[in-house]
């Protein structure tokens, strides 16, 4: 499912392109799947992620082709929702049997990421054709707020970390 | 970090698709950091047997507390060698909040004493990001018996002991089994009158019977040599099941690098008991040299039958043998033969497996020559034949010596 996914967000982003443009963005696009196939066969996540910076790239290369951000709102949720699905593919790799009703949780959650981040792109795509001016401030509030959005992530992990280390005894890491 | 470079760098190059693109991971990234709780849980296991038999299935019922409800708890069996799961294994099920149950199916592969009920189970948060493991250790012990081989053939004493049992004593008394006739005398009941003897004869004559008694066996098992423990185990718990059944008393010896030892005794006590004895048989290195004098006075009653269940390599366990044989001791020996392919593959040359034959040869030799049978039993044979063989030995030898 992850490499249909991935067939498709490549697809999508080379039809978007120009017609000059779609052999070596097809190239890159079948270059991402076979990463993402790789991935799953040999169980390396390492080479999932490289296959999703590939996707992105060739996206952000059709959107340049393109000259239109539009593609990225519909390729963004879809990347993610390829690393999920390999990420559970490789999951389901291991010598483990699932019991009935196991698998509802996750299913939920990756909907509920997906269909989230594309709301999200959705916004950011509306607000980025605000015309605003601002200058280099308004650019400073930007990085600061990926920052803080970056530290913020980072500060979530930590807790998470130290909830676990604090808690009851017997779950060992 | 890719995300977050990709965030940035989206920001610095004032490039929307490219913020676009990374803000799922990033979303994503935090959303699953927000939702991760550690999972209160609490692992508990029981097994539902103590005592199990080889290629018996044994079930481990392993219990989920928790707080919160998981997704996904994946839980597998701490298993030692000798143990195997049987079925689903390692399983995955949610947990729901308070306590749910997971069954996991075992197999005893091969004898001896576990400590069975260790778990490891590992609740992964639904984002992936933390996976959280408990281990729970093994606290149940379990004992698996060898399958024991029925064996309706048995070496016979040739001193059976006062109580009764099954075994048709030498001497003649009050009894069942038909011996002899002999002319009347005065006392004599009369229900043992033989009238057609009488008869014939013109004068009363008696039947003489012999009385069914019990007999002391005590299975002398050789430790001293590591690979021959698993057979002469097997041996051992054949035999001995065979004689309780017959309701004679049986003793262990379990003669190595540490000696250990049962009391002769009868019933299924005492089969536990000694079986008990036989799953911690081990065999430990030990170079110092021991006798029978080792073996406590009543564990080896004079008018017992001992049977040596040996792989006659250790010079201990040769020169005991023929210790209790010189002490007047009725022994009977079941060789277990030594791995061929081991031989085979051991750093000697021909003539060294040669000279070792003969050295084994020259051995059963001079047991033969004390009247002890030597049986050679192999892994995948039939007991009941070496007990046979054992039997037909010992018929042969009275005839000879009578």
């Amino acid at each position: 499912m992850a490499l249909l996914l991935g067939a498709g967000v490549a697809a999508l982003a080379v039809l978007a392109a120009p017609m000059a443009s779609r052999p070596p963005l097809a190239l890159l696009g079948a270059a991402a799947v076979a990463l993402v196939g790789a991935g799953c066969a040999g169980r390396w996540m390492g080479v999932v992620g490289a296959a999703a910076v590939v996707l992105g790239a060739t996206v952000v290369l059709a959107d340049v082709d393109a000259g239109t951000p539009a593609l990225a709102v519909a390729a963004g949720p879809g990347i993610l929702a390829v690393v999920e699905l390999a990420h559970w593919s490789i999951d389901l790799a291991t010598p483990v049997h699932d019991r009935p009703r196991v698998h509802l949780g996750r299913w939920a959650w990756i909907v509920a990421v997906v269909a989230g981040s594309a709301g999200l792109g959705a916004v950011l795509f509306v607000v980025s054709g605000v015309p605003v001016r601002g200058g280099l401030p308004l650019d400073a509030v930007a990085v600061a707020a990926a920052v803080a959005l970056v530290a913020l992530a980072a500060a979530l992990a930590q807790r998470g970390r130290a909830a676990r280390s604090l808690g009851a005894a017997g779950p060992t890491r | 970090m890719l995300a977050a470079i990709g965030l940035l760098g989206g920001v610095l190059l004032r490039r929307v698709d490219l913020v676009v693109l990374t803000a799922p991971f990033l979303l994503a990234l935090v959303a699953g950091l927000a939702a991760a709780r550690p999972p209160a849980l609490t692992v508990r296991a029981a097994v539902d047997a103590d005592r199990a038999y080889e290629g018996d299935e044994l079930t481990v019922v392993v219990e989920l507390t928790s707080a919160r409800p998981v997704d996904r708890v994946e839980v597998a069996l701490d298993l030692p060698v000798g143990l195997a799961p049987a079925g689903l294994h390692p399983v995955a099920v949610p947990v729901p909040t308070g306590a749910s149950r997971v069954k996991l199916a075992l197999r005893a592969e091969r004898w001896g004493t576990y400590r069975v009920g260790g778990v490891v189970a590992r609740a992964r948060d639904r984002s992936g990001l933390f996976t959280d493991e408990w281990t729970l250790p093994a606290a149940t012990v379990l004992r698996v018996h060898p399958t024991a081989e029925t064996v309706a053939t048995l070496v016979r004493p040739q001193r059976t002991g006062v109580v009764s049992g099954d075994q048709v004593a030498r001497a003649k008394g009050t009894g069942i089994e038909h011996a002899d006739l002999r002319a009347y005398i005065p006392g004599d009941r009369v229900q043992e009158v033989n009238w057609r003897a009488t008869a014939r004869r013109g004068e009363l004559w008696v039947n003489e019977r012999r009385p069914e008694r019990s007999t002391d066996v005590v299975v002398f098992l050789d430790a001293f040599t590591v690979d021959a423990i698993g057979p002469a185990v097997r041996v051992a718990v054949s035999v001995t099941s065979a004689y309780l059944a017959r309701r004679d008393r049986v003793g262990l010896v379990s003669f190595g690098g540490s000696v250990s030892w049962v009391r002769p005794g009868m019933g299924e006590r005492q089969r536990y008991r000694v079986t008990d004895a036989l799953l911690g048989t081990q065999a430990h290195e030990n170079f110092v040299w021991k006798g029978v004098n080792v073996i406590p006075r009543g564990t080896l009653p004079a008018r017992a039958l001992v049977i040596a269940v040996t792989p006659l390599e250790d010079d201990r366990a040769v020169a005991a043998l023929f210790d209790l044989r010189n002490r007047g001791i009725d022994l009977a020996v079941v060789e277990l033969a030594p791995d061929p392919g081991a031989v085979a593959g051991a750093a000697v040359g021909e003539l060294g497996r040669r000279l070792w034959a003969m050295h084994r040869e020259m051995v059963r030799d001079r047991y033969r020559r004390l009247g002890v049978p030597v049986v050679i039993w192999r892994d995948e044979g039939s007991l009941e034949q070496v007990l046979e063989e054992v039997q037909a030995f010992r018929r042969h030898a009275r005839r000879a010596v009578g």
